[in-house]
């Protein structure tokens, strides 16, 4: 009986990190990003990688796919203006790259977003 | 309906332990040792020692108008390819290091932020680089703006 109710718990808590899981393998830059951590959690997180390929949850996507699922989600929270989006852009990828998935942003009406960066030093 | 007393009712609610009976227990092992086992896997897969930040930025929209502080212009640093990997253009500096950008841009008024732009060569670690001294440096509006737009 408590081998099936710890092995329950151990469940829920290894399916409750699916979410972070969820995001690709991305070399982000390594900055301390804002002293304030009080940033609100995204509602888009679109990962960048080093050759220009864009992932949403995983899912690698062209553009017409990424224009369709930052239509949806801004839909769903009220407005794109309101739409929170992480890029999370590879350390190594051209600015080329960055420059052409912000202007997709832009022709989807997100104005604002922000870069994901990874805080190695001193392990804080 | 048989009365709450007696000796039906005495055998049932007997907690008293039973004299004689064997009071010896043992810890089961294979129980515990599989609860540990799961407990050290799970904390393998889902450890990570690399915290995940986030750097403010915001696009500037084409359908704004004249800025708010009409009176300054916001800083404008660009982003290029370098052979150490990238560097930074300030007004006609040339900065090499992102302490150096961060110093030079407390220096200057804030007020009207900062306006980050790379080059299509430039890496994104110099665009993070960029916005990261803008922020340090006190900047509450960092913008980066895509080239070719």
């Amino acid at each position: 009986m408590i081998d099936v109710v710890l092995q329950l718990i151990i469940f829920f808590m290894y399916t409750s990190q699916f979410a972070a899981l969820s995001r690709t393998a991305v070399d982000l830059p390594e900055q301390p990003g804002q002293l304030e951590n009080s940033a609100p959690e995204a509602d888009l997180v679109i990962d960048l990688a080093d050759d220009g390929g864009l992932s949403v949850a995983g899912e690698r996507v062209d553009q017409a796919r990424l224009a369709q699922i930052v239509s949806v989600e801004s839909l769903r929270v009220g407005g794109a203006d309101r739409l929170r989006v992480l890029v999370r852009a590879d350390r190594g990828a051209v600015a080329a790259h960055l420059n052409t998935l912000a202007l997709e942003l832009r022709a989807a009406e997100v104005l604002r977003w922000r870069l994901g960066t990874a805080d190695t030093g001193g392990g804080s | 309906m048989a009365p709450r007393h007696g000796r039906y009712w005495g055998w049932i609610m007997n907690f008293r332990p039973r004299r004689g009976a064997d009071e010896t227990h043992e810890l089961p092992m294979t129980s515990l040792i599989d609860v540990v086992f799961l407990l050290l896997i799970f904390f393998m897969l889902t450890a990570s020692f690399v915290r995940e930040n986030e750097l403010q930025s915001a696009l500037l929209a084409d359908r704004s108008g004249a800025p708010g502080s009409a009176d300054l212009l916001p800083q404008f640093v660009q982003v290029r390819p370098a052979r150490e990997g990238f560097a930074f253009e300030l007004g006609q500096r040339v900065i090499a290091s992102q302490d150096d950008l961060r110093e030079m841009l407390s220096r200057l008024p804030k007020d009207a932020g900062v306006i980050v732009r790379a080059s299509a060569e430039a890496p994104v670690d110099g665009v993070a680089a960029a916005v990261q001294a803008a922020t340090d440096a006190g900047y509450t509006k960092v913008s980066y703006v895509p080239a070719g737009s």
